[in-house]
């Protein structure tokens, strides 16, 4: 059991301020989640009739990229390769102080509290993220053969939660991981390649316009990203820009 | 009443030809006309939305997630079934039609599991083409692994994560829509209500969770693919936000509630550490293909693992199950563990759980093997427990999981409402009493690619575009009923918070309507169930105010749907005196322990109808009809 | 994608810092090689500096050519970086840095500091606007740099500036060298953590040698 002391980011809404305010979160059991600590700490808030720290979250399996917290400076906590909702207060010691606080960057307007707008991820994947093929009248699933290499290099890439942990860790608030690991995905399989230039041009485009930085390398965001998503994906869609480029010329 | 599922006539393999023959089509022109209107954007919602959207249909797409692309079936890690037989092992349509609907215990309709087992191909095929990094061999074929309830290698998986795969190409081609203008997507949206004009479903009510407002949406056609009802239990491996809420509003404007008994306890998730616990989390079942389940032979055995000779240890489904082993099915292997850890066998603390041993696997194909198959729910399981399955064996104990239950549907998917649809989990169609492992990947899929877009044409093309409009009095009359309830949720100020009603339902359901029932726990539980309704319409404690983003408002309103849907499960648990599948009466098994089903009296679907809170629903059957194959008993040995 | 498009895409945006920034870096070696020629002695450096004086058109080609990279690569530096800043608006309470070095989060800073220097050391050794140092002919009528630069390496004021400007130019080197591969593309998985550690290297490497010449002239070595 541990008692700890939290400085969460409250905020009513997009207009509001906001400020950290102080609580404390008495008798933690170390086998909880870091969820389950704030469900602690909000059943008490309830119970005194204020309001509860609103936080997104949904599967608490690590897997649906709901969950959202910069926990003491770093998306999703000190655990490597570790969502919220899978980080454990085992790795918290008695008396510990805790910053909680929201995504931040322009492109992702706060909601309330935690909560975070991030539909722009979602704009960005419907600028060209996926391969145009309409239900049905497709070739059977061995026709198209897919290098053991490759089906696992897109997979490696297409492992992302679409989280956005990537654009909360990068000082330019910039979502190119996440960008290039949905470019890199289907630039890896025979079946994307041939929208691939279109792709990268669609999808880097959106991205700008949805307010995000660009990339200056820092590469916080694979150390931020639960999935452990590379940046040499980054460099993988500035190859296929290139590309494009060369070809479109 | 006697319920008709539609089914066409002709032999099993012809009939979903027979059907599509029959089915009437919506010219392209006609088709932007029609708009409809899909809630939930899982594998059945948006493979749905994507495929209406690409015909041409103007298309409305709910969730509650911030993003479509979160929906649950994200979670879904082992992989999906299909009748490819690639690997030349003898399978065949008909044995995955034959599995699935032996491993449901004979209680699904054979034409519709018959047409899942067919249109299995074709979703392998289009998720390849969508670009699915589905796992591959290295001259570049698709791989398979075997699954429990099968004898032959069909499933298809990427990694451990073939859900999130699957979901995340239906979200492209979604996505794809979306841009293309087809589809309008509305994330963080609830739908609240469910309008029926003239005995036709004609939009939903909905909530908007970031504003608060209280809106009506009309449609010519409403598609439903809002998942399972496994959290009336509180703790199950669903995500914390799915509900019951959809269908169960639907059920109250009169759609029929089909077999809500029958749920799915999962054998292979973590067992429950504490009273905090919010949910619980699945290990793939794919874990069973190397490690083996074990527990001491000696009841109140502290020992560690390790120090428990081989000759102490009782490998209870290798024995029980010989043929099987620890691939039986999910029905009979999580009731096997709980019958272990009633006899006081279980391990960790607590006593429930079992043991679920790798160390055979790690001998017999070294450390990295075992890292390349199952790396990731180690990891997994590391992170939550604390523990090192490579050093010790995994604790595993079972949780609820799945729903076969559902809204009643007719062979076109089309609910008693017409116009009403209702794909995927939320329907109770293709699994019978149980669902085998890899099969509801299938029927999301299968439901929302193949199946509504032949369906739904038929209903669009019998009736008029744009008969609906948002002022008609029944959208009033909805709207009025969704804001009065949120205001009485938020008018209670009582003591006890939501999560507090909820975890004490989940207690009643999981004691007495949990892995095994009896007719005195039924009954137990349908006398706790509406004191507890009752206090929480007192003591609730909403906090916040409805015109704003308020995650209480919204628990609130799910959980006090899931306290009058649990008395329904009870009844139908209490009038099915039968053992079958996910539904295990006490007093009714064999001899040795396995269920025993009664053909004669209960071979039917039971659809209930609403009939006011608190009251009996009103039972209606559809006498379940096999022409094909004969009823046999489910055995696994 | 049109001229205007590639500019104005973020990812444009970086290839063209990446390749001017690979010109620039050409030039900091050139220009290393060139000064090595000091190490002759007089007649060394001299030379050198009569060769290139005896191909004006060539030389003033080449400047323009480098002042045109430098202004773009400086134009499109502010550029990126006002945009990201605007990305980011709110800050963090607490923010760890988890993997973004010194360099890395004030190239910015860095490339500012080399900027001045430059300025400077144009001002200083090629226009001498601000030195009291003449440039004087030696005795085979060449420009005698040597002197010069021996001279101009003597005054505290001057090595100190020359010491940070170097310091600067290695933190920009640090990161700009490997970055410059990744965002053009060029990285595999396998050499990204080989090229970061090559990275360090190169930039200490460039800032040892170009650090060795006033070093020689303080130690009396050159005279």
């Amino acid at each position: 059991m541990m008692n700890l002391t939290l400085l969460v980011w409250r905020q009513k809404n997009a207009n509001d301020k906001g400020r950290f305010e102080k609580y404390e979160a008495k008798n933690i059991n170390h086998e909880m989640s870091f969820l389950e600590m704030l469900d602690v700490v909000n059943e008490e808030l309830i119970k005194e009739g204020k309001e509860p720290i609103a936080f997104d979250h949904d599967c608490r399996e690590g897997i649906c990229g709901m969950c959202s917290q910069v926990i003491n400076g770093v998306p999703h906590g000190p655990l490597e390769k570790t969502t919220v909702c899978q980080l454990h207060m085992r790795h918290f010691k008695d008396g510990d102080v805790i910053y909680i606080e929201p995504w931040r960057a322009k492109a992702f307007p706060i909601i309330k509290d935690l909560i975070v707008d991030r539909s722009a991820l979602d704009r960005i994947i419907q600028a060209g993220g996926y391969i145009s093929v309409h239900t049905g009248g497709v070739p059977d699933a061995n026709a198209i053969l897919i290098p053991k290499e490759d089906a696992d290099a897109a997979m490696d890439a297409a492992e992302c939660i679409g989280c956005g942990a990537c654009v909360a860790a990068c000082p330019n608030g910039s979502a190119m991981l996440f960008t290039a690991a949905k470019v890199m995905h289907l630039a890896k399989l025979p079946q994307g390649k041939i929208e691939a230039f279109r792709r990268v041009c669609l999808m880097t485009e959106a991205m700008q316009k949805e307010g995000f930085g660009a990339c200056s390398n820092h590469y916080e965001c694979q150390a931020a990203c639960p999935k452990g998503i590379k940046v040499s994906f980054i460099s993988g869609l500035n190859r296929e820009f290139i590309k494009a480029q060369l070809r479109s010329k | 009443m006697i319920l008709n599922g539609k089914c066409p006539e002709g032999p099993l393999h012809e009939k979903w030809d027979i059907r599509r023959h029959e089915l009437k089509l919506v010219s392209p022109a006609n088709r932007r006309k029609f708009k409809i209107i899909v809630v939930g954007t899982g594998l059945a919602g948006a493979s749905a939305a994507a495929t209406l959207g690409e015909l041409g249909y103007n298309v409305e797409a709910f969730c509650y997630q911030d993003s479509a692309r979160r929906a649950h079936s994200i979670a879904a890690q082992g992989g999906i079934n299909a009748a490819k037989n690639y690997p030349n092992d003898g399978d065949s349509i008909y044995h995955l039609f034959y599995d699935t609907i032996k491993g449901g215990d004979f209680r699904a309709r054979e034409a519709n599991v018959y047409r899942l087992a067919m249109i299995s191909n074709n979703i392998i095929d289009q998720c390849v083409a969508q670009g699915v990094p589905f796992a591959r061999d290295y001259a570049g074929y698709l791989d398979n692994r075997s699954f429990g309830g099968a004898q032959v290698s069909r499933t298809f998986y990427a990694r451990g994560q073939t859900g999130q795969q699957l979901l995340l190409g239906a979200y492209s081609a979604l996505s794809r829509q979306v841009k293309a203008g087809t589809v309008k997507l509305f994330p963080r949206t609830e739908m609240l209500d469910l309008v029926v004009i003239d005995g036709e479903a004609k939009g939903i009510i909905v909530r908007d969770l970031v504003t608060g407002e209280i809106r009506a949406h009309c449609a010519d056609a409403v598609c439903l693919c809002t998942g399972g009802y496994s959290n009336v239990f509180y703790l199950s491996t669903n995500a914390m936000g799915c509900n019951v809420t959809a269908t169960f509003r639907a059920y109250k404007k009169g759609a029929y509630f089909a077999n809500p008994c029958f749920t799915q306890i999962h054998p292979t998730c973590i067992p429950v550490s504490g009273d905090y616990q919010s949910k619980l989390t699945l290990m793939s079942e794919s874990l069973r293909n190397d490690g083996r389940v074990w527990v001491p032979k000696k009841a109140g055995d502290k020992r560690p693992p390790q120090e428990i000779p081989e000759d102490e240890r009782d490998y209870f489904l290798e024995r029980k199950y010989p043929s099987y082993g620890n691939l039986a099915p999910r029905d009979i292997s999580s009731r096997a563990a709980k019958e272990v850890c009633d006899e006081g066998r279980g391990v960790g603390p607590g006593g429930r759980g079992v043991y679920l041993d790798f160390a055979d696997a790690i001998r017999r194909l070294g450390e990295n093997t075992i890292r390349q198959r199952y790396g990731n729910l180690f990891e997994m399981y590391e992170r939550i427990t604390g523990e090192d399955a490579y050093k010790q064996p995994m604790r595993i104990y079972p949780a609820p999981h799945y729903t076969m239950g559902g809204l009643w549907v007719d062979y076109n998917l089309q609910s008693n409402i017409e116009g009403l649809f209702v794909l995927g989990e939320a329907n109770f169609s293709d699994h019978g009493a149980n669902r085998l492992g890899a099969s509801a990947l299938m029927q999301g899929l299968a439901d929302g690619y193949f199946i509504i877009p032949y369906t739904i044409a038929d209903y669009l093309a019998k009736t008029k575009a744009d008969k609906a409009s948002i002022n008609h009095p029944e959208f009033k009359k909805s709207l009025d009923a969704v804001s009065s309830n949120i205001k009485r949720l938020l008018s209670i100020k009582g003591k006890r918070t939501v999560n507090e009603f909820h975890r004490e339902l989940g207690k009643i359901m999981w004691d007495n309507v949990g892995m095994a029932r009896s007719e005195a726990s039924l009954k137990k539980a349908l006398a706790e169930i509406p004191l507890l309704r009752e206090d929480f319409w007192k003591n609730v404690r909403v906090t916040g105010t409805d015109l704003e983003l308020n995650q209480e408002l919204e628990k609130a309103g799910r959980v006090a749907d899931f306290l009058e849907f649990a008395e329904l499960m009870a009844w139908d648990a209490l009038h099915r005196n039968e053992s079958c599948g996910g539904h295990f009466r006490v007093e009714f098994q064999m001899p040795d322990g396995e269920a025993k089903r009664n053909d004669e009296d209960f071979c039917y679907v039971a659809a209930w109808q609403y009939k006011g809170e608190g009251v009996m629903p009103e039972l209606h059957k559809e006498p379940l009809v096999f022409e094909s194959i004969k009823l046999a008993v489910r055995s696994y040995k | 994608m049109s001229i205007k498009g590639f500019l104005s895409n973020l990812v444009g945006k970086k290839i063209v810092m990446a390749v001017t920034g690979m010109f620039l870096l050409f030039f900091v070696l050139v220009h290393l090689l060139g000064n090595s020629s000091i190490y002759l002695g007089p007649d060394g450096i001299n030379n050198y500096t009569q060769k290139l004086q005896s191909m004006p058109l060539f030389v003033w080609l080449f400047r323009f050519f480098m002042i045109t990279v430098f202004i773009i690569h400086v134009y499109f530096g502010f550029l990126l970086y006002l945009e990201n800043k605007n990305a980011k608006p709110d800050k963090y309470a607490i923010k760890k840095s988890l993997r973004a070095t010194f360099a890395s989060k004030n190239m910015i800073w860095t490339g500012l500091v080399v900027f001045g220097f430059l300025l400077y050391h144009l001002l200083h050794f090629t226009f001498r606007v601000i030195s009291i140092e003449r440039l004087n002919l030696d005795f085979m009528q060449r420009p005698d740099v040597y002197s010069m630069v021996i001279q101009g390496m003597t005054e505290v004021p001057s090595i100190v500036l020359y010491f940070f400007g170097l310091l600067a130019l290695m933190f920009h080197i640090f990161h700009g060298f490997q970055s410059l591969f990744q965002t053009l593309g060029v990285l595999s998985e396998k050499m990204h953590p080989g090229l970061i550690n090559f990275s360090k290297l190169f930039a200490f490497f460039v800032f040892l040698s170009y650090s060795l010449i006033p070093a020689v002239i303080i130690a009396g070595i050159l005279r």
